[in-house]
């Protein structure tokens, strides 16, 4: 968890968060390079920078992550993830850098850069955005409780939840 | 005939601003998260940022801000970078 230590900001990771960590990491970045996008990349296109994609992804996360931004209207939905979708992917692929890079130092507690926090707090939510869709959290439909396939990821959801939350308490003070 | 304060008031503001960005609720994002981007992205204060919040979460939307459509789309662009559910709208049409 973060903790506020004088100037510093303290960051206690558990070898195994470190490598729970790295794999989920490894695993949005993997979904966010698409290589279904990246392999019909028009040059032209890419130069004028039109070369997002226009419709929302099949992908539940994929499409959680960049919704329609014009609700019923599929023409300036496309154009408008047309100009955007690239650029945020972008954003969110560095991000998760930023924290890939600072747990090589992990585990154990240690101070986190603070031009980092920021990078650390959208990378924390991408996660509890892929693992909460994936879990079904974000049709508010009852989560088959029953299913016990499920109990490891609750838990690690949990978990993820209480590291946002205790970065939060330290930056938002 | 003489047009009330309060309506040359209002027809300013549907002139000025005639797009808004909406955000949805989702059982996802953390409350306090939600807030404290409102405050960072907008530079709401604190209880602002706050109802906002609380509005989303209650009546299942907000509207977060109003302007011209090119704003708008740089604010629901910014909320999507966030991690928040954001459209966009005509005033007048959510």
């Amino acid at each position: 968890m973060f903790n506020q230590s004088g100037p510093d900001v303290l960051l206690d990771l558990e070898e195994i968060e470190v490598e729970l960590l790295n794999s989920l990491i490894g695993q949005i970045l993997e979904l966010l390079h698409d290589p279904e996008q990246e392999e019909h990349v028009d040059p032209l296109a890419q130069l004028v920078g039109l070369n997002g994609p226009t419709v929302i992804s099949q992908d539940p996360v994929l499409a959680r992550l960049f919704p329609d931004a014009y609700p019923d209207d599929e023409t300036n939905s496309a154009d408008f993830r047309r100009y955007t979708q690239p650029d945020l992917q972008k954003q969110k692929i560095a991000n998760g850098h930023v924290v890939r890079d600072d747990l090589a130092i992990f585990p154990g507690q240690h101070a986190v850069d603070k031009t980092h926090l920021n990078a650390w707090l959208l990378t924390l939510n991408d996660l509890r955005l892929a693992l909460g869709t994936r879990i079904g959290l974000d049709n508010e439909t009852e989560v088959q409780l029953g299913d016990e396939s499920l109990t490891p990821i609750f838990g690690i959801y949990d978990w993820l939840t209480g590291l946002q939350g205790s970065l939060i308490d330290v930056i938002a003070q | 005939m003489t047009v009330a304060p309060a309506e040359l008031a209002e027809s300013h503001t549907k002139i000025d601003n005639p797009w808004i960005t909406v955000v949805w609720n989702d059982p996802i994002n953390l409350m306090s998260y939600v807030s404290y981007v409102f405050q960072t992205y907008f530079g709401y204060d604190k209880t602002k940022a706050e109802t906002l919040m609380l509005q989303v979460h209650n009546a299942g939307r907000a509207v977060v801000s109003a302007g011209g459509r090119e704003e708008m789309e740089r604010d629901v662009s910014a909320m999507h970078s966030y991690g928040l559910w954001a459209t966009m709208a005509k005033d007048g049409d959510v």
